[in-house]
């Protein structure tokens, strides 16, 4: 009963993206033509490409509030949080020549933030898993007292680091970003499936943290 | 296990409850679904937890404010120099061959260079590192590689920019070279002692204005697209830039510290023992230290940081009778009317932050500043003035006793009056000579534009009025840097009167205000149209000055 539920949802959000992928023909062409950016935006590009300051100016004014609050989503409050979204646009102003135009600069960052944050989450989840490990160890199984006096929000952020990684960065993309399957498969260069089942499995294992 | 209170009709469990929660939670369930799953939630306690839990989840955590200001700012600049290191190293560098190869060169080149004995000098680089503020600022009239450089920095695009003009007071002023002063526009290098009776206002570059307390020594000595610099020898330097992103950074050097600001207002004093404080009244400043650049302090709005004692303080009255000149905070976020046109009207802006002073906008004047006992000016006297002078203003351009210059606005103004007196129209003379009044001194000149602009709303239709917009224009521009509102002022004036005799004024006005604004193209299109109307007119040297190109338009 439960899976049929899940996997009807997952459907139905499949079927969204077929239509997306209905003719590929059509984006490949609107890619090319890079209509993913107005011809402001390609004149802003064109110039931050050489370097000129005002226009990674205007990019970074643009743009940081996305990349500092996706980051947030994806690791909570964090003292790196500053130094991680100086990274993500050095490392975008580096590669602006690499930028196709097949996406919006919108897009593309949150590719960057994505690769980024890849390799840090995975350390910071295994850190945590082996610390809460060993907690319950020393601790037998209390846990969870005093919960109730916590912000509904802080128990949120709790239980989405809990998320596996892969897992958070899908849901945080989907939920929180807004953004379509199709978009987050760009993003994290998976197949359209792959991102599906990963949502699913985040919806599933947040229920199962929430109840637990 | 949840408690179950009472028996639903059907059979809809918390098992049912928390598989549909994902579907209630996002808009998706059906209508009847919805109801089962309200009903299920009024009755089970612990559904109604995981619902509030799951509902905080799908929310989202609250995501803390982006960066702003000084901040972003600074964020801004970090990101640019690890662009450097987070950029990857060209392969050719990775190779340890590469360098042994270099190094062969270069013991070739100085084998060769002994061998035929080529003159030096031929071979000499320019030492970048080792350029001084002036070389910096004299890069402008420089190769097109510097043209490209200055393009891509921004802020100060072109050489017409790069002047100041004297907006009010008396003061010894020397161009570099020591020639004589011939208008109010000035160059980088000027040195000023200001007279020690009045004060001296400035405007740098079309972005600063400044202020510098009587007695007070200062010499401008850099403007290039990236950095612009004023020395303070002694004296009091009130400030106010409102910097936009591509705009040079400022630094204040003064004996025992640098001043280093992104935007906002503020004033440093040195005293006469060479000490340096620095009163913050909007923004952020980093205090260094003057040879190893190491960051002394960050003084914040509402604190004055002594650098001797390396303490902190709250803004006296002097600071904030230095800088009052420049407030221009708008108070509306869409002015109108007198509001587009004046702004400031005596009062400390609510954007200052003055430790002690009321938050009510009626007691936020000068009265109520909290007065520091020790606080003197530079020349020793106490900070208080007079509020209000008969004196007219003059501007000391040259080493020689002093001497007037032109000066648009206050000839103006005294046609006005008298213009007024001949109609016999008591009401609006009576109004003019209140606006006359604060013309006149100096310290109260910033103050005339909100006067003359209420003058302009209740007078505006009288032909009599004209010349107060163009009068609004000029202190807008001056005191406020508000291009936008000064030609606004300055086309009405020639709408309303093209064949004015004050059309000239108004012309060269337009010319300057898109001059200092950056907008270059436009500034040298007024200007052909000034020279064109006006060859022989008294502002072709100051438009030649700024675009020697426009030579053939004459």
């Amino acid at each position: 009963m439960q899976e049929g539920r899940s996997e009807s949802s997952m459907l139905e959000h499949v079927e969204n993206f077929a239509i997306a992928h209905a003719q590929p023909g059509e984006a490949v062409a609107s890619a090319e033509s890079g209509t993913f950016l107005s011809p402001e935006e390609r004149q802003l590009v064109a110039r931050a490409r050489v370097g000129e300051h005002r226009a990674l100016r205007q990019i970074y004014s643009t743009y940081q509030a996305q990349v500092r609050a996706h980051l947030y989503r994806l690791l909570g409050q964090d003292a790196e949080i500053d130094d991680l979204t100086q990274i993500v646009f050095a490392r975008a102003f580096n590669a602006l020549d690499k930028f196709q135009g097949n996406s919006t600069l919108g897009t593309w960052l949150y590719r960057i933030t994505a690769n980024t944050t890849h390799n840090l989450l995975r350390q910071r989840f295994r850190r945590e898993r082996v610390k809460s490990a060993l907690n319950w160890f020393n601790s037998g199984s209390i846990a969870n007292v005093g919960s109730t006096r916590v912000e509904a929000r802080d128990e949120a952020h709790r239980i989405l680091q809990q998320l596996r990684p892969d897992l958070r960065e899908v849901f945080v993309l989907y939920h929180y970003e807004g953004l379509t399957l199709q978009e987050i498969s760009e993003i994290l260069e998976k197949p359209i499936s792959t991102i599906g089942d990963r949502l699913t499995r985040a919806r599933k294992q947040l229920r199962d943290l929430v109840v637990a | 296990m949840s408690t179950r209170e009472t028996q639903p009709r059907t059979r809809y469990s918390c098992q049912e409850a928390r598989e549909d929660s994902e579907h209630v939670l996002s808009d998706r369930a059906a209508v009847d679904v919805r109801e089962r799953y309200d009903e299920h939630l009024r009755t089970c306690r612990d559904c109604r937890r995981v619902h509030r839990a799951l509902y905080a989840v799908y929310e989202g955590p609250a995501v803390p404010a982006a960066a702003a200001g000084v901040r972003e700012e600074k964020e801004f600049h970090a990101i640019l120099r690890r662009m450097k290191t987070e950029r990857a190293e060209p392969w050719y560098r990775k190779w340890a061959i590469g360098a042994t190869v270099g190094g062969l060169a270069t013991a070739a080149a100085v084998l060769t260079l002994t061998l035929f004995d080529i003159a030096p000098e031929v071979l000499s680089l320019p030492q970048q590192d080792d350029a001084t503020p002036q070389q910096l600022a004299g890069a402008f009239g420089g190769s097109g590689a510097d043209e490209q450089a200055r393009e891509l920095d921004g802020g100060i695009e072109h050489p017409a920019q790069s002047y100041g003009r004297v907006v009010g007071g008396l003061a010894l002023i020397v161009p570099p070279g020591e020639q004589a002063a011939s208008s109010d526009t000035f160059p980088v290098g000027t040195r000023f002692s200001v007279d020690p009776d009045q004060s001296l206002q400035v405007g740098l570059v079309g972005k600063i204005v400044a202020n510098f307390t009587p007695s007070s020594e200062v010499e401008w000595t850099a403007a290039s697209p990236s950095l612009l610099e004023l020395r303070i020898e002694r004296g009091i330097a009130a400030v106010r830039y409102d910097r936009r992103p591509s705009d040079p950074v400022l630094q204040i050097r003064t004996p025992t510290a640098v001043v280093r600001v992104i935007g906002t207002v503020f004033t440093v004093q040195v005293d006469d023992s060479a000490n340096t404080i620095v009163s913050v009244l909007r923004g952020q400043v980093e205090v260094l230290h003057p040879q190893t650049n190491r960051l002394l302090a960050e003084v914040e709005s509402g604190f004055r940081y002594d650098v001797a004692k390396s303490t902190f303080d709250d803004p006296g009255k002097t600071e904030v009778e230095a800088a009052l000149p420049l407030s221009n905070d708008h108070g509306k976020e869409n002015p109108v009317g007198a509001e587009l046109l004046a702004l400031a009207d005596g009062r400390i802006p609510t954007a200052w932050n003055v430790p002690g002073l009321p938050e009510d906008p009626r007691f936020r004047t000068l009265d109520y500043v909290p007065t520091r006992a020790s606080v003197t000016n530079a020349d020793g006297s106490t900070s208080s003035r007079p509020s209000s002078r008969p004196e007219p203003l003059v501007v000391v351009g040259t080493r020689e006793p002093s001497r007037h210059l032109e000066d648009d606005g206050d000839e103006l103004i005294a046609r006005l009056v008298r213009d007024a007196e001949l109609t016999r129209r008591k009401e609006l003379r009576g109004a003019l000579s209140t606006c006359r009044e604060l013309y006149q001194s100096v310290e109260t000149r910033y103050l005339a534009a909100k006067c003359l602009s209420t003058f302009i709303d209740k007078y505006g239709d009288d032909p009599l009025a004209v010349e107060g917009y163009l009068l609004v224009g000029i202190l807008r521009m001056d005191y406020a840097l508000d291009y936008d509102a000064a030609e606004v002022a300055f086309q009405t004036f020639l709408r309303r009167a093209p064949n004015h005799a004050s059309a000239e004024v108004a012309l060269h006005r337009m010319w300057l205000a898109s001059t200092e604004n950056g907008r270059i193209s436009e500034a040298l299109e007024r200007g052909r149209k000034y020279l064109s109307r006006y060859p022989n007119g008294k502002f072709v040297g100051k438009i030649l000055q700024r675009f020697p190109e426009l030579k053939s338009a004459l």
